[in-house]
């Protein structure tokens, strides 16, 4: 993962909480839309939504970390990101600014666990620290249940 | 550049190794056919030709050969044995073994001097044609010979005086030009002055080339005149092929011809052309396969936005009745109209004949037979059937493992057929044929069928099913075992079939492709297995209906029907929910359960139930609401999701969600794996979503 400290991040919101995701992972922002439940036994994953004409995949980033799922508001985005060979929508509750870091340090000092793998690193700015999403591991399906 | 000829050259390669196999085996059928020989010459000479451009040295070597082993065949100085056949099969296996090296690898690993030495040790051994052509076929051939020659029969020669026009500037490559514009639809077989020469003297005004073709003299002209630098052409036909020794690839065309045809003399060979199909110049083109699903999916688009106008049309209508709406509405339905015929031209162009798929089987008979030591005809019937080509692509499997079977189990040892009082040959029968919007297409044997007691006893002994179950079984249940996981009745496991993994394989790679398997056997006399495929797999039609608040498609093709039933008519048997239709008990089920989406308590007294089939399989699914049937658009959830229990794809509805399509397969499992009793679960109450269920059953983090 490249974190070189000229990579940008757009900095998302969930709950109180804010993370930071690489706009080099990010393929575009949309507005929350319909998504059509698919039976899965990931329950992170949300369903699937139509990307102009093409079916998406979505998973909560909410349920991914073990949170509770609040009612869409207005404000919640889907961030689409490539997957192999296809988009993945990942829902968060809002999105900030973007954003570059003075300083990246391994997230292993600051989280660990089974929610430290979630986490690229934890960048600095100004208003404080902000943990870094590794979107792949937050994409792999099964790990997670397999370390419980 | 490079790799847009590689892929060229690859495509035509891949013609031409088809092409060759089947003359092949014609020489090997029907003796020494003279058609065949030059076919087969013909295509090695041109596989030769482009494999020498492209840089490939061992293909190009093996060509050459074998046209030199083609060559003292057409002579007469060589006689078509077994050994040659076999030499020539081998030769073409092995230039379909480079062609898939290069194909993988971008070059040629697979040594192969021995096959050509083989080839050549054998264009050597050639008697020479005064003494040679000994054996029944030779004095055959040569009975023919002596028959006067059918004017028009077989490719004709023709001499091309080509005059280029004065202001042509480059002359030696507008000469070359004009050669290989012919080359690609003719053999070109000299041309004079020679190409060295041409070049040497930097071009010549006026050249005479010898091609060998089908076509007739004026279509030869016309192609040459579509060059802007030819300002004259004259043509002669030299008459019908020269039959004896003087026929060298390599005669000069001023040889003396005995007899001279103008170049409009009516063509009496004409009628010939519809029983071998030629290739129409100028009218097909070659498109790459991506453009055309590019183009398949744009006419989806259209599909999907053309139902939403529809229905936004209709909401339009029914709140504000303007005249102007009027206007719309036709529009919208003249849009329809063209969208689907589009649809139709688009699935057309992607359309081919199974064919490509047939001609591989022949060879595969024959060497599966000669291992086997039985002697088995393969029937095709049909090959001229269209299919769309991803169908194409996914039938070659199942259809190599039931022929296989059919060869190995179907058909009886030579002993075997004779002592029951059946010709010492077997029968296999593949074919092919348009039934409605379905293709079927069978295989069938006239071998020793399967035995209905066999299989019960080989279910029961495998463990599949209870002895038992097996003994209450009907005569047709049972052999409808063989599709079962694990099952193999094959009494040794052989190299041609037998794994144990056989039919279930073919049956799910079946219904991956929306189709249907059925069999049919009569013991003693013969198997059939008959397969019913969509023409198409892209755009489908489909029910739509909803299990509560949510919207899903079934393929209208695994629908047989729809009822509404009074809810207390819903009984129970054995623990499992059934009702009665007509006379017949019907199994029922709550998708709803099995994709935990809580159960809709309904307000009305009926439930509607949707029949799926598949097969002899029937399964009623209790659903919510019906909304109707439309042209969906089949489109895959994606690697991320994976294999989804049965689903097999989803669509974009006219108001822009995704809903999934299931599948009667994959439904029909879930079904059956899981007891249902009607009792199992209570009944939500209206509009409660689906979150609830889903918390309770998944393992939260």
């Amino acid at each position: 993962m490249d974190t070189g400290l000229s990579q940008q991040y757009v900095i998302v919101e969930l709950g109180t909480e804010k993370h930071a995701m690489a706009i080099s992972d990010i393929h575009e922002i949309i507005k929350m839309q319909k998504i059509t439940e698919v039976p899965d036994s990931r329950p992170f994953l949300k369903g699937v939504t139509n990307l102009r004409g093409k079916i998406m995949p979505v998973i909560s980033l909410r349920k991914r970390f073990g949170l509770e799922e609040t009612a869409a508001e207005r404000r919640a985005r889907i961030i689409v990101v490539r997957h192999r060979d296809g988009m993945i929508g990942i829902i968060v509750d809002g999105v900030r600014q973007v954003t570059r870091f003075s300083e990246i340090q391994p997230s292993s000092d600051i989280v660990s666990g089974i929610e430290g793998q979630y986490f690229a690193g934890i960048g600095r700015t100004e208003e404080g620290f902000i943990s870094i999403l590794h979107i792949d591991h937050i994409l792999a399906g099964t790990e997670t249940s397999d370390r419980q | 550049m490079k790799s847009e000829l590689l892929g060229i050259f690859l495509e035509e390669a891949e013609e031409q190794l088809q092409q060759l196999e089947q003359d092949i085996l014609r020489l090997e059928q029907a003796g020494a056919s003279e058609e065949a020989i030059q076919s087969i010459f013909r295509t090695a000479h041109t596989l030769k030709g482009s494999s020498a451009v492209m840089g490939f040295e061992p293909m190009k070597q093996l060509a050459h050969e074998m046209e030199n082993v083609l060559e003292q065949i057409r002579n007469h100085r060589l006689a078509v044995t077994p050994e040659i056949v076999n030499a020539l099969f081998e030769c073409r296996d092995m230039l379909g073994i480079h062609k898939s090296e290069i194909e993988r690898f971008g070059t040629i690993h697979t040594n192969a001097d021995e096959v050509a030495e083989k080839l050549r040790a054998l264009a050597e051994g050639a008697a020479p044609a005064e003494t040679g052509g000994t054996g029944g076929f030779m004095a055959g051939r040569e009975a023919e010979d002596t028959a006067p020659a059918v004017p028009g029969r077989g490719p004709r020669r023709i001499e091309c005086r080509v005059t280029l026009s004065a202001a042509c500037e480059m002359k030696a490559a507008r000469m070359l030009v004009i050669r290989d514009t012919l080359g690609q639809q003719m053999r070109v077989i000299a041309i004079s002055p020679p190409l060295e020469e041409i070049i040497l003297r930097g071009g010549v005004d006026e050249a005479v080339l010898l091609v060998e073709t089908d076509l007739r003299p004026d279509e030869v002209a016309a192609m040459v005149r579509r060059d802007p630098d030819v300002e004259n052409v004259v043509l002669r036909q030299l008459v019908d092929m020269p039959r004896n020794g003087a026929s060298s690839p390599d005669s000069e065309p001023e040889q003396p011809s005995p007899a001279e045809r103008p170049e409009s003399a009516p063509d009496p060979a004409a009628a010939r052309k519809e029983a071998e199909p030629q290739p129409k110049s100028g009218q097909t083109i070659r498109v790459d396969v991506e453009r055309l699903d590019h183009l398949m999916n744009l006419v989806g688009e259209l599909v999907i936005d053309q139902t939403r106008i529809a229905q936004a049309s209709g909401i339009l209508r029914d709140d504000y009745r303007l005249e102007a709406l009027e206007d719309l509405e036709q529009v919208t339905n003249h849009i329809a109209r063209v969208i689907s015929e589009l649809q139709e031209s688009v699935m057309k162009t992607r359309m081919l004949p199974i064919e490509r798929q047939f001609n591989r089987f022949p060879r595969m008979v024959r060497d599966l037979s000669r291992e086997l030591g039985k002697d088995i005809e393969l029937i095709v019937v049909g090959k001229e059937t269209e299919l769309d080509r991803t169908v194409i692509e996914e039938i070659g499997d199942p259809l190599i493992h039931l022929i296989r079977n059919a060869i190995d189990h179907g058909i009886e040892s030579r002993e075997e057929r004779l002592a029951a009082g059946k010709p010492a040959r077997g029968t296999v029968r593949l074919s092919a044929m348009n039934q409605e919007n379905h293709v079927v297409i069978t295989v069938e044997d006239d071998g020793r069928g399967i035995s209905a007691d066999k299989i019960r006893a080989s279910a029961a002994a495998k463990g599949l099913i209870t002895a038992a179950a097996a003994e209450a079984m009907s005569d047709r249940d049972a052999i409808q075992l063989i599709f079962t996981p694990g099952f193999s009745t094959a009494e040794a496991v052989s190299e041609v079939s037998g794994r144990g993994v056989g039919m279930d394989i073919v049956r799910s790679h079946i219904e991956k492709l929306q189709g249907l398997i059925d069999v049919d056997t009569k013991p003693g006399e013969g198997t059939t297995f008959t397969i019913k495929l969509p023409l198409t797999l892209a755009i489908v039609r489909g029910l739509l209906i909803k299990l509560n608040h949510l919207t899903y498609a079934l393929p209208m093709s695994s629908v047989v029907e729809i009822v509404r039933i009074p809810q207390e008519e819903v009984r129970s048997v054995k623990g499992r929910p059934v009702v009665q239709i007509r006379e017949q008990i019907m199994p029922i089920a709550w998708l709803h359960d099995h994709f935990r989406i809580p159960r809709k308590k309904r307000a009305g007294r009926n439930v509607f139930v949707v029949v799926i089939g598949l097969a002899e399989k029937r399964l009623g699914l209790v659903v919510d609401e019906l909304i109707g049937n439309q042209e969906i658009v089949v489109k895959p959830l994606g690697s991320y999701l994976g294999k989804v229990d049965g689903v097999s794809g989803g669509t974009i509805l006219g108001d822009g969600s995704v809903a999934l399509i299931l599948d009667a397969a994959g439904v029909l499992k879930l079904a059956s794996g899981q007891e249902s009793p009607i009792t199992a679960q209570p009944e939500a109450a209206d509009g409660e979503s689906g979150g609830g269920a889903w918390a309770s059953t998944s393992n939260s983090l």
